[in-house]
C-alpha cells in the first residue's frame, strides 16, 4: 500500500525517523481529503467521495539528511453530526491541520471552533496549522488572507493558503508542521523499522482499559 | 391491483410488433473549458435527459431505449425503429405512379395519420416536451400503417440544441416563429410543431414540396422563413397576404388561398374511377358535395396548423377537436378500441392475474420447432419467395429486453456504426451552417478536440440488426453444456450434512407467510455450498451431477397460492457457474428475464416466488423492480412520494448540496445533472419523511443504488429506501446513533472472534479496532467503499438474507486480507483499508459471508436495537399469561425482576415497567443491579408492561461495556438446543454443583486448568464450544481465554446453568427460594398441556431435551423424572474433569 514517493523518501540509510500523528479537521467539503490526497499521492480528484468516520494515510518527508518525519494522517468526516467521533481521532495527535474554504465564510468560523476544541481537549503540546484551501478559486474568495492570517497569529497557529487542486502550498504546509515539531525534545527518536515512537501515535491507548483483563 | 402491472418496461405493446432497433449518433459540445468552472459536460446532461425519455410510452411514439456515451463527446441514442416512413411511403407511391405528375394521398389516410401524430404530440406536450424536429422522414409507419414518431427527444435532450454545434430540426419543416427562439420560450410553445404538421400534411395531400426552394437549399429556405416571419408580424392573415416572392411553392400557396387543389379535377376523376363499382350517378353528386365538405374542413385544419399569428396560435391539444377529425372519431373509434391502439385504454387496463405462468420450456420448444420448420420450408422454396424470419420470440419481449439481449449477444452500437461506415465521412443531410468555435486555449490537452463539423450529426438512423438474435437465443438455451444454468434449480442447495444450517427455517418473511409459503421454509434457506473449516474457508466443490434435469414448470402453480415447489430436489448438487458468466449468458438471461417479468407482473401475489428465485441471482435489467418486490413495496407508492414536501428549504439542504455532487460520480447516472436533481429530491424527501432521524453523510451513498436502478421512478426508489433502512440500518441515522453503532461494532468483534480467533486476537493486539475502519462499512452497508457494480451484487444477497448478513460480509472482507493483516502492524493494517478494495472479489466475499452466517447461531448477532432479533426473542416467549399476578415470584405482571447474585431475589409485585434490570451479571457482579445504562427498547418495554411475554434475566441486552470487555459472543438456549449434538459443552461450575446435576454431555473444567488442557480440547474437534457457568461466575473470562487460545466458535450460554434449569417459563414463576435450582416444578403433564397452547417452539423442544432431566431440580421433582427417565440417562459424575475422563467422553 505504500507508494513510490514514500519509499523513496524513506531510503536515506542514516538519520532518525520521527513519527507523528496528524489529524485533519474542518467543515464538510472544504477539501480535507483532497489535501491529504495531494500530499500523499500527488493526485487530485474533482469528485472525491465524502469521508465517513475517518480515513487513514501515511506520508514521509525528509527534513534534512539526518531527519525523516513520518506523518500518520487521520482524515476525519466534516459533517457536524460526526463530531462525537472526533475525539477518538484527535486523541494523542501531535499535530493538527484545521482546514477552511476561502470561498465559504462559515467554514472559517467552524475552523475557529475546532481550534478552540483542540486547544482545550487535545494534547497541550499539539501543533496546529490553519489551512485556507481552494486558493485556486480566488474569483469566489470571501475570506481575505489578512483576516485569516490575523486570526492565526493571534491563536498561535501556522497558516497557509493552499490549493489541493493546483498543489499550491500543500507540501509547504506539511513541511513547516514537521519543522515546528519539537524534534529535539524527543528523547528517543525511533530507529527505522522499530516499534512505535514513545511519543507517537499510540492512538488507542485510552481504549486499552476496555480490553479483557484475562 | 398488481403493483407493477402497468409498468411499461414489462409490457410489449401490440403495435410494436414489427419494431426494429436503430440508433442515431451525434457529437455534443466540447465544453471542457466550462467544466473547469464546475459546469457538467454536455454529454452528461444529455445522458441524464435521455433517462426521462426512456420512460415515455405512447403507441404513436418510438420508445427510447438507451443512451450511450462514446468517446470524444459522442452520444449514441437507441430507439425503436420501423423501416417505413411517410417519406419513403411517398417516394414509393411516386415511383409506382405511372404519370409524371405528382399525386397526393387521400384525405382519409391523411386524417388518420394527422390524428395519430397530434395524439403523440399531445402526449409529449403533457410531459413538457416539444418535438421541434418533426419532419416527413422521422414519422415512421408500422406495417399496419400506424404512425410512430421517432427522434422526438433530440431537442429536449440537447437543451434546445444549445449543447450541440448543429441546429435541431430541418428548416424545410421548421416554423418561421421557431427561428432564433430561445430555448426557455420554445419549451412553452407547443404550437411550433403544428406548423410542421401543416407543412407535412399539405405536401402529402398535394404531392409537391411546400417550399419553392429545394430541401437542401438552405440559404433560400432561411430567407423564405424570415420573410414569412416578417410578414406574420404585419399581417393578420399571412396566407391571404402572402405573395409568391416569399418562396412558398405557388401550387401550395394557391391551394391554401383558394381551398382548391390545382389538380382537384384529376383527383375527383380518379376517385370517381374507384367508385365506379357503385355506378350511381345520383349518389355521386352527394359524394361530390361530401368531398367538398371534407376538403373544406381539411383546408381549415391546414390553415389552423399553419397560422403564425400570435392571437390565433393553437396547440395540439386544441386542434385535436377540430372538425377535420370528427369524421375519424365517428368512423374509426370503434376500430381503434378493438385493436387497443389508444394509449389510455392500454395504460389503464388492469392486469388480470393469470392462474399459471407461461410454460417456458414448452414455448421455447414450440418456437424452435416452428423456426426449424420455417427454415426447412425456406430451403425448399429457395429462390421463389423471400420470407423474412418472423421473430416470434422477440415480439413478446419488451423492447428494452430485446435491446439488452441484443447487447448480450455481442451487439455493440458503436461498432455497428463503424461497420456501416457511419462514423466517418460526411452526413447525407446538410444542416444549417454554423461556425465551429475552436477554443483558443494554450492548453494542449484541448487541441485534439478540433474536429470536422461534418460528422457532428446525421439523422439517418443506423439499424441494429436483430435477424439472428432469436436463433442465437434459442441456440444458447439449448446448448447442452449450459444445462447447469437451469433457472429453477437451486445449485446452492447442496448442503453439508456435518454442519448446522441456522438459516434453515428462519428465512421466510412473516408478512407473506400466509401467501403460499406456509410450511415450506426450505425455500428460504441458503443452501450450503461450502464448508467452513477452521479459519480458512475451503470451497468444497459440489459433485458435478449434471443430469439433464428438466427445468420444472412449477412456477405457475405456486403463483396462484400453492407452495413453491421449486426446491423439491434439495439434494441435487450443481456446479456453480460464476455470476459474472451467468450475467453474460444470453440464453440464461433470456429465461431469467422472461420469468421475472411474469413474476413481477403478478407481484405482490408472486412475492414468495420472487424471493426464492432472487436467491440464485437477479437479472440486472430488472434489478430495480425485483429489489422493490423483495423489500415488499406495495400500494400507491407514487402517491406517498408526491405527498412529501421536497421543496421547502431545510437546514440539512446545505450538507445535501455538498454531498450529492461527490456521491458515486464515476457512475454516469449519478454524474448527470438529472441525477443530482433526483438525488437531492430523494434525500430531501427522506429527511421530511423521517423527522425522528437525521441526514448523516453516507445516507446519500445508501440511496444511490436505489436511485440508479429506478432512475425514472423516484417514488419507487424512495419506497425501497423507506423499507430498506429500517431493516438493515435500523436506527443508524438517529440524531444520536453512537450507541447503535457501538453495539453493532461490538457484535461484529464478537463474531470475528467466533469465526477467526487468530485474526481477531492479532487485530486486538495491534489495537486495530473496528471503530477505526468499519464505521463506513456498516453505516452505508458497504456502498461507501465499493463501486456500485459491486454493491449491486452484494446487496442482491443482503436483501434476501437475514439482517445479520452485513456483519459477516465485514468479516469476509477482513478474511480476504487475512494473511496481509496477520503480518501487519497497525500502520500497515490500516493502510490496507484506506483504499476502496480494488482487488476485492465480491462473489467470494458473499459466499464466505453466507457460509459463516449459516453456521452461526443467530442469537450471537442479537442487537438490542434490532427489530428482527427482538421479534425472535419475543416469539420465544409467546403467550405466558397463566395466572402470573397471583404468584409472587420472579415475574409478576409480566415484569422481570432482577435476581441478585448473592441469591436473594427481588420480588417485584407492582407493575412498574422500568424495573431495574441486571444487564451485567457476569463481569461486575457486585454492582450489577445498578447497571441501567442500556435503555431497554420501547417495544420490549411495552410488551412487558402489556404482559405479553417475559424475558429471562439473561435475555436482556448486555451493556455495551460488557460486550466490549468480552471476546466470545453469547448464545441463547434455543440455539444451544440446535447445536448441542455438535458441541463440546464445558461446565466451569464448582465440582459439587456439577455433581449435583449437569447437562449430560458436558465436561467439567476448572478455569485455572485451561492452559494444561488446551491441547486435549483441540483434539476433540467439535464444531462448537459452549461454556456453561453460574451467574456472576468467570464464564466470560473463560470463554475469552478459549478464544485467545485460538478456538473458533466459542460461545457462552446465555444465563449459564440457569438457562438449562428453565424448562418452561411457567415453572420459574413458582420459584420461592433464592437458591439456584431449588425450584419446584409442576408435573410434566401440566407442562405438556401448557406447551400445546404455546405457539413458540422452544417449550416443546425443551421438554424433549435431556437438559431438564439431568439438572438437580428434577432429581427432586420425582414425578417429572420418573416420567421421562426412560428417554434420557441421568448423568452423574463424581470426579471432576480429568484427562482420563476426557478419554472416556471421547470414546463415548
Amino acid at each position: 500500500m505504500s507508494n513510490s514517493r514514500q519509499t523513496s523518501t524513506q531510503e536515506p540509510p542514516s538519520g532518525k525517523l520521527f513519527q507523528f500523528k496528524l489529524v485533519l479537521l474542518g467543515e464538510s467539503a472544504v477539501g480535507k481529503s483532497s489535501l491529504v490526497l495531494r500530499f500523499v499521492k500527488d493526485q487530485f480528484d474533482d469528485y472525491r467521495e465524502s469521508t465517513i468516520g475517518a480515513a487513514f494515510l501515511t506520508q514521509t518527508i525528509c527534513l534534512d539528511d539526518a531527519t525523516t518525519v513520518k506523518f500518520e494522517i487521520w482524515d476525519t468526516a466534516g459533517q457536524e453530526r460526526y463530531k462525537s467521533l472526533a475525539p477518538m481521532y484527535y486523541r494523542n495527535a501531535n499535530c493538527a491541520v484545521v482546514v477552511y474554504d476561502i470561498t465559504q465564510s462559515s467554514s472559517l468560523d467552524k475552523a475557529k471552533s475546532w481550534v478552540k476544541e483542540l486547544q482545550r481537549q487535545a494534547d497541550p503540546n499539539i501543533v496546529i496549522a490553519l489551512a485556507g484551501n481552494k486558493s485556486d478559486l480566488s474569483a469566489r474568495r470571501v475570506i481575505e488572507t489578512e483576516e485569516a492570517q490575523a486570526y492565526a497569529d493571534e491563536a498561535g497557529l501556522l497558516f497557509f493558503e493552499t490549493s489541493a487542486k493546483t498543489a499550491t502550498n500543500v507540501n509547504e504546509l506539511f513541511t513547516s508542521i514537521a519543522k515546528k515539531m519539537p524534534l529535539d525534545m524527543l528523547a528517543n527518536p525511533r530507529p527505522r523499522g522499530a516499534g512505535l515512537n514513545p511519543r507517537g501515535v499510540d492512538l488507542n491507548r485510552d481504549n486499552r482499559e476496555s480490553g479483557c483483563a484475562c | 391491483m398488481a403493483t407493477f402491472a402497468t409498468c411499461t418496461d414489462l409490457h410489449r405493446h401490440p403495435s410494436t410488433r414489427n419494431a426494429g432497433l436503430a440508433a442515431i449518433s451525434f457529437c455534443a459540445n466540447d465544453n471542457a473549458d466550462d467544466e473547469l468552472q464546475g459546469v457538467p459536460p454536455a454529454t452528461s446532461y444529455i445522458f441524464g435527459q435521455c433517462q426521462f425519455l426512456k420512460s415515455l410510452s405512447h403507441p404513436n411514439l418510438c420508445e427510447y431505449l438507451d443512451a450511450i456515451k462514446g468517446k470524444r463527446d459522442r452520444v449514441f441514442v437507441v430507439q425503436e425503429h420501423y423501416s417505413n416512413s411517410l417519406d419513403l411511403n411517398r417516394i414509393t407511391l411516386e415511383k409506382e405512379q405511372e404519370s409524371t405528375s405528382p399525386r397526393g394521398q387521400s384525405i382519409t389516410r391523411i386524417r388518420k395519420w394527422a390524428a395519430q401524430i397530434i395524439d403523440a404530440l399531445i402526449y409529449l406536450n403533457s410531459h413538457g416536451i416539444v418535438h421541434r424536429a418533426l419532419t416527413i422522414s422521422n414519422i415512421l409507419l408500422t406495417e399496419d400503417d400506424f404512425v410512430k414518431l421517432s427522434n422526438y427527444g433530440l431537442y429536449y435532450m440537447t437543451k434546445g440544441g444549445t449543447l450541440v454545434q448543429f441546429s435541431i430540426g430541418e428548416p424545410h419543416y421548421l416554423s418561421p416563429m421557431a427561428l432564433a427562439q430561445p430555448y426557455t420560450l420554445s419549451l412553452q410553445d407547443y404550437s411550433t410543431d403544428l406548423w410542421s404538421v401543416g407543412v407535412i400534411m399539405t405536401e402529402l395531400f398535394l404531392g409537391v414540396s411546400f417550399w419553392r426552394a429545394d430541401r437542401s437549399d438552405l440559404d433560400e429556405l432561411i430567407a423564405s422563413l424570415f420573410a414569412l416571419r416578417k410578414l406574420s408580424t404585419t399581417s393578420n392573415n399571412w396566407i391571404q397576404d402572402c405573395s409568391e416572392n416569399v418562396g412558398i411553392n405557388p401550387i401550395v400557396l394557391s391551394f391554401l388561398k383558394t381551398g382548391r387543389a390545382p389538380d382537384q379535377d384529376r383527383v375527383k376523376e380518379q376517385e370517381r374511377e374507384q367508385d365506379k363499382r357503385e355506378e350511381q350517378i345520383q349518389e355521386q353528386a352527394d359524394q361530390t358535395s361530401k368531398e367538398e365538405n371534407e376538403l373544406n374542413t381539411f383546408i381549415c385544419f391546414l390553415r389552423a396548423c399553419l397560422s403564425l399569428e400570435a392571437f390565433n396560435s393553437i396547440e395540439p391539444a386544441q386542434i385535436r377537436n377540430h372538425d377535420f377529425f370528427k369524421a375519424l372519431d365517428v368512423l374509426h373509434r370503434e376500430g381503434e378500441q378493438a385493436t387497443g391502439y389508444r394509449s389510455k385504454m392500454w395504460h389503464q387496463k388492469p392486469y388480470i392475474q393469470s392462474t399459471s405462468l407461461p410454460d417456458y420450456e414448452g414455448e421455447v420448444k414450440r418456437l424452435r420447432d416452428a423456426i426449424t420448420q420455417r427454415r426447412l420450408a425456406l430451403n425448399e422454396d429457395k429462390g421463389t419467395k423471400k420470407h423474412p424470419t418472423k421473430n416470434e420470440l422477440l415480439y413478446k419481449l419488451p423492447l428494452s429486453q430485446v435491446f439488452y439481449l441484443w447487447k448480450l449477444a455481442g451487439g455493440d452500437v458503436e461498432a455497428q456504426f463503424r461497420r456501416n461506415g457511419r462514423l466517418v465521412g460526411t452526413p447525407p443531410i446538410q444542416l444549417l451552417p454554423k461556425v465551429v468555435h475552436v477554443a483558443e486555449t494554450k492548453d494542449e490537452r484541448y487541441q485534439h478536440h478540433v474536429r470536422d463539423i461534418a460528422d457532428l450529426f446525421s439523422d439517418v438512423p443506423c439499424i441494429l440488426p436483430l435477424d439472428n438474435l432469436e436463433s442465437e437465443i434459442l441456440k444458447s438455451i439449448h446448448e447442452p453444456n449450459k444445462d447447469q444454468f437451469s433457472w429453477d434449480t437451486d445449485y446452492f442447495l447442496f448442503s453439508d450434512p456435518d454442519e448446522m444450517n441456522f438459516l434453515q427455517g428462519t428465512m421466510g418473511d412473516d408478512k407473506y407467510k400466509d401467501r403460499g409459503t406456509s410450511g415450506k421454509d426450505d425455500d428460504f434457506l441458503y443452501p450450503d455450498s461450502m464448508r467452513f473449516t477452521n479459519m480458512n474457508v475451503a470451497f468444497r466443490k459440489a459433485p458435478a451431477s449434471l443430469s439433464s434435469s428438466t427445468p420444472s414448470n412449477t412456477v405457475g402453480a405456486s403463483a396462484s397460492g400453492g407452495a413453491p415447489s421449486l426446491a423439491q430436489q434439495p439434494n441435487k448438487a450443481r456446479v456453480k457457474v460464476p455470476l459474472a458468466i451467468r450475467e453474460k449468458d444470453l440464453g440464461y438471461q433470456y429465461q431469467r428475464l422472461s420469468m421475472f417479468t411474469d413474476l413481477l407482473l403478478q407481484y405482490p401475489a408472486s412475492r414468495a416466488e420472487i424471493l426464492h428465485h432472487s436467491k440464485i441471482d437477479i437479472p440486472p435489467l430488472l434489478r430495480g423492480k425485483v429489489w422493490a418486490a423483495i423489500l415488499g413495496v406495495v400500494g400507491d407508492y407514487q402517491e406517498v412520494y408526491n405527498g412529501y414536501d421536497k421543496y421547502t428549504e431545510k437546514p440539512t439542504d446545505r450538507q445535501i448540496e455538498l454531498d450529492v455532487p461527490r456521491c458515486h460520480q464515476y457512475n454516469q447516472l449519478m454524474f448527470s445533472p438529472a441525477g443530482h436533481e433526483k438525488m437531492k429530491r430523494l434525500l430531501k424527501c427522506w429527511v421530511k419523511a423521517n423527522e425522528n432521524q437525521a441526514y448523516w453523510q453516507g445516507l446519500d451513498s445508501c440511496c444511490a443504488p436505489f436511485l440508479t436502478l429506478n432512475f425514472n421512478d423516484e417514488a419507487l426508489a424512495f419506497a425501497c429506501i423507506q423499507l430498506f433502512l429500517p431493516k438493515f440500518l435500523k436506527d443508524m441515522f438517529l440524531h444520536d446513533n453512537s450507541q447503535v453503532i457501538h453495539e453493532y461494532l461490538a457484535v461484529f468483534k464478537h463474531l470475528l472472534s467466533y469465526h477467526d480467533p487468530e485474526l481477531s486476537s492479532h487485530l486486538d493486539h495491534i489495537r486495530f479496532i473496528p471503530q477505526l475502519y468499519a464505521i463506513p462499512w456498516f453505516m452505508t452497508l458497504f456502498t461507501h467503499i465499493f463501486p456500485l457494480d459491486k454493491v449491486y451484487h452484494l446487496w442482491d444477497k443482503i436483501l434476501v438474507g437475514p439482517s445479520s448478513l452485513p456483519l459477516f460480509v465485514g468479516i469476509a472482507i477482513l478474511q480476504q486480507f487475512r494473511q496481509q493483516l496477520l503480518r501487519s502492524e497497525f500502520n500497515e493494517a490500516i493502510s490496507i483499508f484506506s483504499e476502496s478494495f480494488p482487488g476485492m472479489d465480491i462473489e467470494k466475499c458473499i459466499e464466505t459471508a453466507l457460509a459463516m452466517c449459516r453456521v452461526t447461531p443467530p442469537s450471537t448477532c442479537w442487537l438490542s436495537y434490532d427489530q428482527e432479533s427482538r421479534e425472535i426473542r419475543e416469539q420465544l416467549h409467546l403467550p405466558i399469561t397463566i395466572s402470573t399476578a397471583a404468584i409472587p415470584g420472579k415475574v409478576v405482571n409480566g415484569e422481570v425482576g432482577g435476581q441478585k447474585p448473592n441469591g436473594k431475589e427481588i420480588s417485584q409485585s407492582s407493575a412498574g415497567p422500568t424495573a431495574p434490570v441486571d444487564h451485567n451479571i457476569y463481569s461486575s457482579s457486585k454492582a450489577s443491579s445498578d447497571h441501567q445504562e442500556l435503555k431497554r427498547p420501547k417495544e420490549i418495554e411495552k410488551r412487558i408492561s402489556g404482559g405479553v411475554g417475559v424475558l429471562h434475566w439473561w435475555e436482556e441486552p448486555l451493556s455495551i461495556e460488557t460486550m466490549d470487555a468480552e471476546l466470545a459472543p453469547r448464545i441463547h438456549r434455543s440455539d444451544f438446543v440446535k447445536l448441542r449434538q455438535q458441541a463440546m459443552v464445558i461446565d466451569i461450575r464448582p465440582e459439587e454443583e456439577f455433581c449435583n446435576g449437569h447437562y449430560p454431555l458436558s465436561i467439567q473444567m476448572v478455569p485455572g486448568q485451561l492452559g494444561l488442557l488446551v491441547h486435549i480440547l483441540g483434539k476433540l474437534k467439535k464444531n462448537y464450544l459452549v461454556v456453561i457457568a453460574n451467574r456472576g461466575d468467570s464464564g466470560p473470562e473463560f470463554a475469552s481465554a478459549l478464544v485467545r487460545h485460538g478456538f473458533s466458535r466459542v460461545a457462552l450460554l446465555m444465563g449459564g446453568i440457569d438457562a438449562l434449569r428453565i424448562t418452561e417459563p411457567v415453572m420459574s414463576l413458582t420459584s420461592n427460594s433464592a437458591i439456584p435450582g431449588n425450584q419446584a416444578s409442576p408435573s410434566l403433564s401440566t407442562v405438556s398441556t401448557a406447551s400445546t397452547a404455546v405457539t413458540g417452539t422452544t417449550t416443546t423442544t425443551i421438554i424433549t431435551t435431556p437438559t431438564i432431566c439431568s439438572c438437580k431440580p428434577f432429581r427432586q421433582a420425582i414425578t417429572v423424572q420418573s416420567k421421562i427417565k426412560d428417554e434420557v440417562a441421568v448423568q452423574k459424575c463424581k470426579t471432576p474433569f480429568t484427562q482420563k475422563k476426557m478419554r472416556t467422553t471421547m470414546a463415548a
